[in-house]
Formats: C-alpha cells, structure tokens, sequence
C-alpha cells in the first residue's frame, strides 16, 4: 500500500508519500492531503519521490487537493517535490506540469514559500 | 500466429485491481516487453478495470466479473477486458483537453486519455451482449 509521512516545516506542511498511487490507494492519498487543508495547513509540499506509480486516481486527487489548498483563504498551495520519472510522465500528458509549481528537490519547494 | 493466450476472471470489484495488474505485468514481461511498456500496460488496465467497476457496474459488481484474456503473437499483445456492465463504448467520450485551467478542470476521463496514449490501438465491440475492450500492443 502507501506510506504518508506529514511534518511540519513552519510554515509549509511537508507530506511524504511512498508507495503506489492506485485506485485502490488514493482515497487514502486524497484524504490525508484534505485533512491538512481542512486543519489550516495551506502551504503544502507533496513529496513524490517515493511513488513509483501514479495512476489518473491519484492525479484526481491532487488536482482536487491543488483547488481545496487555493481556496482556503485565497492563498494556499500544494506543490509537488521531486516526482519521479513515471509520476512526471502522467503530470506531462495531463498537462498538470503546467498546473502544479514542480521541484527537483524538497527543499526548494519548501524553500519556494519563504521566497 | 497466436503464440500463446492467457485469461483471468476476476470480481468487479476495485479490490481486484492489484491482481487484475499482476497478472498484466507478468504476461506482458512474459511478451517481451521492456519496462516502459510493461508499465504502460498495466496503467492501462489498471484505468479500464477501475472504470468498469466505478461506472460499469456502479461499485456493485462483486457477483459480477471482468475477465482478461491476453493474445500473444511474435509482434503483438493483445488485452481484452471483457465485462457485463450495459453495453458503452468507452471511445465515444471525448478526450479531455491538457490544455484546461485549473478552474475548468474536470477530473474524469484521464484514464481513457492515458490508454489511448499508451496503446498502439484500442478497439470496443459488443459481443455477446458484453462489452469488450481490446488494447493492442506492438512487440519489438
């Protein structure tokens, strides 16, 4: 299944996924990105690098996540740190690398809010 | 020629979906494919079985079955996913656009999308009063 890691990186929330991103797992996946937004934390950071595999369930919940996040207050965000060359694939041909604000390290994107 | 065909029926349950893409993994490993189409043809599975069980047979489908069987010839693999859902062709819906702004994102339809991208050909019919999707790989 997947492994979520959330900490805090104040004032970005940092979330760590690891596993496979499926249809089976991603309410899961989705859940945990809501519980954040739904708790105020609104600068979030998705770490990708430990998903091997993302399907369009997965990407329906970070896009539904991405919205959620810009809403709340009118200036969150979800970015996404270091996805690996299948995730960037899917994020490619959905046109989400175009959506998401993408980082080849996790710093830099917890980095990118302090800017 | 067909070389070699090989079938499983599983529940249509989104459960299944784990063994629905193991069992596509090792036989397109089996075809010869390397690791990008290995991995193109499970996603592909994995989006029609997920969308069969969700829209096919509305998360009711535990009494009801989508069987795959698999064609492996010396230069193609096809994959049939065959359910009992009320006949749809899944290729009549329009394809999703990449280009769509956040706010108008709608978030279905991807799936399709990525099997289209993925396979060399992909074809419905209605046999048998079931639907049958066939995804067709090129080997080699």
């Amino acid at each position: 299944m997947i492994k979520i890691n959330v900490s805090n990186r104040d004032p970005v929330t940092l979330v760590e996924v690891s596993g496979r991103v499926d249809s089976m797992s991603a309410n899961q996946f989705g859940d945990k990105l809501t519980e954040q937004i739904d708790d105020g934390k609104i600068l979030l950071v998705l770490d990708l690098s430990g998903v091997e595999y993302m399907s369009s369930a997965g990407l329906r919940e970070i896009v539904t996540s991405l919205k959620k996040a810009k809403k709340a207050q009118g200036k969150g965000d979800l970015r996404l740190a270091q996805p690996s060359q299948r995730v960037r694939e899917v994020l490619e041909m959905s046109g989400l690398d175009t959506i998401f604000r993408i980082y080849s390290t996790q710093d830099d994107a917890i980095n990118s809010y302090l800017a | 020629m067909v070389k070699q065909v090989r079938k499983l029926r599983l529940p249509g349950e989104l459960s299944q979906v784990r063994a629905a893409c193991e069992f596509i993994v090792d036989v397109a490993s089996d075809a010869g494919l390397g690791d990008d189409g290995v991995f193109q043809c499970q996603l592909s599975v994995e989006e029609i079985f997920t969308n069969i069980v969700e829209h096919g047979y509305g998360h009711d489908g535990a009494e009801k079955s989508i069987e795959l069987v698999c064609e492996i010839s010396d230069d193609l693999l096809l994959i049939s996913l065959i359910d009992e859902a009320p006949p749809f062709n899944p290729l009549s819906l329009e394809d999703p656009d990449p280009n769509t702004p956040l706010w108008e994102r709608d978030t279905g339809g991807w799936g399709v999308y990525f099997v289209r991208k993925y396979m060399d050909d992909i074809r419905y019919k209605l046999e048998n009063e079931k639907n049958r999707l066939i995804l067709e790989k090129k080997l080699g």
